[in-house]
Parts: C-alpha cells; sequence; structure tokens
C-alpha cells in the first residue's frame, strides 16, 4: 500500500514537472512571443527543469547504461539513444544561447562579441530539440495518456468516496 | 551527496559536449562559419552598439528562430508557438498510429485460426 502510494506521488511529481517543462519549451521556442529576454531566462530555468527531469530518472539512466549493450530491450535502446540525442542538443542550444546572449550575460557584466557560428548552432540545435521532443512525447504518450486519466479517476473517485485506483508504473517502468 | 555527485555527473556530460563545440569551432569549417556570420551581419550587438548604422539583417528562419527588429513580446508571434505544437502532434499521432497497427497486426497474428469444417 505504502509502495502504491510512493508510485502515484512519484508519477504526480514526473508528471507535473514534466507538463511544465513541456511548456516552458514550447514558449521557449517562440522567442517572438515571448520577447528574447523571457526567452533567455525560461531557458536557463529550462536547464535547471532538465537536470531536475535526469535526475527524477536516474535509476532508469543508470541501470540502461549499465545493459545497453546487453540485456536492454530494443524500445529502452531507442529511448535512451533518443534521449541522448536530445541531452545533445538541447546542452547546444542552451550553450550557444548564452554564447548570443542579450541579457543574461550581460547582467553579469559579460559581453561576447558576436559569433556567426553560434548563432547558426542555437537554431540548427533548437530546430532539432522540437523534433526530438516530439518523439520523446510520442515515446511515452501511452504513459501520459494512462497517468493524467488515473489522476483525474483518483480525483473524482475520491469525490464519490470509492475506492483508489491501482498504480500505473512510471514512464521508465513502462520502457526498462 | 548522491544528488550532488549525480547532478555533477550531468554537468560533467553537458561539458564534453560544450568541450566538442569548441573543438567544431577550432576547425576550419567551423572558424569559415564564425567568419561567415560576421559578414552577415548580427541582430544584436550590431544594432545596439553606438556609432554604428548598419541594418542588421534578419536570419534564416527555423523552429527557434531568433533576431528581427523587435525584442519585446509579440502576442502575434503565438504562431510560432502553434507550429512547434503542430510538429509535435503530428510526432505523437504519427508513432501512436504506428504503435496501435503494430499492436493491431501482432493480434491479429495471435488470433488461433477458425476450426476448419467437418
Amino acid at each position: 500500500m505504502a509502495a502504491q502510494t510512493q508510485t502515484r506521488n512519484r508519477n504526480r511529481t514526473n508528471l507535473l514537472l514534466d507538463a511544465s517543462s513541456f511548456l516552458a519549451f514550447l514558449l521557449v521556442t517562440a522567442p517572438h512571443f515571448t520577447g528574447m529576454a523571457i526567452h533567455e531566462w525560461l531557458s536557463v530555468a529550462l536547464g535547471a527543469a532538465l537536470i531536475t527531469h535526469l535526475l527524477l530518472h536516474w535509476s532508469w539512466l543508470a541501470s540502461v547504461t549499465r545493459r545497453f549493450l546487453g540485456a536492454a530491450t530494443s524500445i529502452a535502446r531507442l529511448n535512451y539513444t533518443l534521449n541522448a540525442l536530445l541531452f545533445v542538443c538541447f546542452t547546444v542550444a542552451l550553450f550557444t544561447g548564452l554564447m548570443i546572449s542579450e541579457t543574461v550575460l550581460p547582467l553579469f557584466g559579460l559581453s561576447l562579441g558576436h559569433d556567426g557560428l553560434w548563432e547558426q548552432l542555437h537554431r540548427l540545435a533548437s530546430d532539432a530539440c522540437v523534433i526530438l521532443i516530439g518523439l520523446h512525447v510520442a515515446l511515452h504518450w501511452s504513459w501520459i495518456v494512462n497517468t493524467t486519466r488515473r489522476l483525474f479517476a483518483r480525483r473524482s473517485s475520491r469525490s464519490a468516496a470509492l475506492p483508489e485506483s491501482p498504480a500505473v508504473p512510471t514512464s521508465q517502468e513502462v520502457l526498462r | 551527496m548522491k544528488i550532488v555527485f549525480r547532478t555533477l555527473a550531468i554537468l560533467a556530460a553537458a561539458l564534453l559536449v560544450v568541450a566538442a563545440l569548441f573543438a567544431f569551432r577550432q576547425t576550419s569549417y567551423g572558424q569559415s562559419l564564425a567568419s561567415a556570420g560576421h559578414d552577415r551581419g548580427g541582430f544584436s550587438q550590431e544594432a545596439g552598439s553606438p556609432g554604428t548604422t548598419t541594418t542588421p539583417r534578419i536570419p534564416p528562419a527555423g523552429f527557434g528562430e531568433r533576431g528581427g527588429e523587435s525584442h519585446g513580446p509579440n502576442l502575434f508571434a503565438a504562431v510560432e508557438l502553434l507550429k512547434n505544437l503542430a510538429i509535435v502532434a503530428v510526432s505523437v499521432t504519427l508513432i501512436a498510429l504506428g504503435t496501435w497497427m503494430v499492436r493491431r497486426g501482432r493480434r491479429e497474428e495471435q488470433r488461433p485460426l477458425p476450426p476448419e469444417p467437418l
């Protein structure tokens, strides 16, 4: 029972963090919509969210890293490769974004000269990120739907004083 | 303590990517790209630097395009956001549809054949 509650809480935390990160990502990819200052600061916050996301899924990350060439399932391998690519693209986008920053770095008294390479890489990496995020969401779609459904079903069953539905496995347990 | 080490491991991985970027920048191709950017003109430093009258050219568009004349928020640019949302939606739809078809195919294969008439 305690384990079930723990899984539910973990699922809820993951879902909330992932949903807000996704929303932030969408806003970050539209700098004209948000304005450059929000674009830059939100990107930095998204970097922190990415680290938190990785920390929350560390056990899956460690276990697939260990058995990537051995006993890992093909879906886990695909997911791992996609995540690694996403990490690289996101790091490139974030770093090159900082290198051409107009708000964040100048605030700390740093001003770098204009560099066409960083700008081109920034654009390329953010384009790749959009596609990879789409694939990432697609691979976890059934988990997203199931967890959201259970979360809302739980709320409605609570209000109707019905017994709670069993917990869904975490997204990484599904892809293990 | 465990979290600190894990965070450091993630940052170290990110640092490797950054090191690879700098290594790429040192190559002749990277340097030609960097100088091409100088020739083309930027959107921020040149526009904001005092004493210059050059008009910055808008860089080619991408999903995450930057630059342009306006640096403040623009509600009409919500199209950018919708475009990216559409890309994600298309990816999800295609993959969900593909997965559903594969599962359905497997189910069809596993379904026992009807008994032959006597």
